[in-house]
């Protein structure tokens, strides 16, 4: 079966995107376009502008030149179709962010509740599905402050996926974590992305950019500096730069 | 040598339900009043716009370092002289809300700082409006963080609606002058009076406390603050 990729419409498409800091620049005319289905991984040096990039997809960020269209729709901050938006983009921070005045059930039924304005029953069921997805059932009447790190960030990812969204932003989500944690975390992302699932992650887990990732951006200086396959990014990159990068962090 | 007589406040104690009921009436009012006088004041001290910022923190910095006493006599002289007659209680009410709703700012502030940038933009990335986020995620947070500071600030506002009666508002205060100066049993008058005052700010307390044990029994998190 011959599939064209680029014939099918992107559910995200990023063009000319300037953005700034006062006058520092961070992210210099960056294009991205993202297939339903694909998981890109953003990888790069710190600083370079990744999650920047991420928080400009949902218009956590105001962005000063070019366009951000998901779904066909303009993403533009501080309007009122930014929040129409984000109820189809469901985001996963570095530290959680979860809302400690509630239990973890409580976090994940919240939005679909009061944003969705679904039935408490009906957002229920779908809570205990996620949470046995995510490897949590027997915690879920637990507050956050009772949890660890890696099962706070995986009532995050339920509490995301709760609203049933079609694309999903991983804002460094083992970056704070224990390292005998991570794998937990990881471990979700993947079923995730094997069930499907469109998903932008920005990450330094370069084995799991190597092995669920479908496409490894390249970044540096707010520029993309090259994308493709991990294989190739990752192993046998063409620019300088990304070779670079790789080689100083995978001879750890 | 004082003969202490409490039987002597007895012909008083008709009158006193009523300067209780004034008591609570204007320290209830201004409780309730400077609920939202600081939640104004709260949201202008932490605003983006600078102007709200400096109108906010002028106005604490005012009203804070002013003693209640001078507050009420602006208000109470001070409306007249512009020709605006407003009874006693009235003036007493507005310059207890004035004094108590800088402290009620403060407080406010101070429990909106508590909570994380993390939570807003958790809320703003599940397309939560402003109104939704301060309803589910802050209010409830800042309500855990500031109940027992509350308490304490409620128990000063019932203390301070002691000056009203300099403006001739008849509570509590009030009633001890006259059954002093008309019997001449001012020590008796004195602890009667101190008496009921405690009796009122204990009350206050023990709600506090008994909001703090639901709290904890609520949600563990409340015990971290």
């Amino acid at each position: 079966m011959s599939t064209e990729p680029a014939a099918r419409p992107p559910i995200l498409r990023i063009e000319k995107l300037v953005k700034k800091f006062s006058e520092r620049l961070i992210l210099d005319q960056v294009d991205l376009a993202v297939q339903p289905g694909e998981v890109v991984v953003l990888l790069g040096p710190s600083g370079t502008g990744k999650s920047t990039l991420l928080r400009c997809i949902n218009g956590l960020e105001e962005i000063q030149g070019g366009q951000v269209f998901f779904e066909n729709r303009p993403v533009v901050a501080n309007t009122k179709n930014v929040i129409d938006v984000r109820k189809h983009i469901g985001m996963i921070f570095q530290s959680f962010n979860l809302y400690p005045h509630l239990t973890a059930l409580g976090n994940v039924m919240l939005a679909p509740m009061k944003v969705l304005k679904e039935s408490r029953a009906e957002v229920e069921a779908r809570a205990r599905e996620l949470f046995r997805k995510v490897r949590l059932e027997h915690r879920a009447d637990a507050y956050p402050g009772q949890l660890s790190g890696g099962e706070q960030q995986r009532v995050a990812i339920a509490r995301a996926l709760a609203m049933n969204p079609s694309l999903l932003l991983f804002d460094e989500p083992t970056s704070a974590l224990d390292p005998e944690t991570v794998g937990d975390v990881l471990d979700v992302m993947e079923d995730l992305a094997r069930e499907g699932r469109t998903m932008i992650v920005v990450t330094h887990e370069i084995g799991f950019a190597r092995h669920v990732g479908d496409r490894i951006v390249f970044m540096d200086e707010g520029r993309i500096v090259e994308q493709g396959p991990p294989e190739v990014i990752i192993d046998a990159p063409v620019e300088e730069r990304t070779r670079k990068f790789f080689g100083s962090i995978l001879r750890e | 040598m004082y003969q202490f007589n409490l039987s002597a406040t007895k012909s008083y104690m008709e009158v006193l339900p009523a300067a209780v009921v004034t008591t609570l009436l204007l320290s209830g009012l201004a409780i309730l009043a400077s609920i939202f006088v600081g939640i104004a004041g709260a949201l202008c001290r932490t605003s983006n716009v600078r102007v709200l910022r400096f109108i906010g923190g002028a106005y604490v910095e005012l009203l804070r370092n002013i003693p209640l006493l001078i507050v009420i006599y602006l208000v109470y002289f001070g409306l007249a002289q512009l020709g605006l007659r407003i009874s006693g209680f009235t003036s007493a009410l507005i310059a207890l809300t004035l004094n108590a709703g800088a402290y009620m700012t403060e407080m406010i502030r101070g429990g909106l700082a508590a909570i994380g940038k993390g939570q807003f933009e958790a809320a703003r990335s599940q397309a939560m409006t402003a109104p939704q986020i301060y309803r589910y995620i802050v209010m409830p947070q800042v309500f855990r963080i500031i109940y027992a500071p509350f308490g304490n600030l409620c128990i000063g506002i019932v203390l301070g609606s002691a000056l009203a009666s300099i403006v001739g508002v008849e509570d509590v205060t009030s009633w001890m002058h006259t059954v002093g100066s008309n019997s001449f049993r001012y020590l008796e008058a004195f602890l009667m009076a101190g008496a009921i005052y405690l009796a009122l700010a204990q009350t206050i307390n023990l709600l506090r406390i008994g909001t703090g044990r639901w709290l904890l029994s609520h949600s563990p998190s409340a015990t971290r603050q």
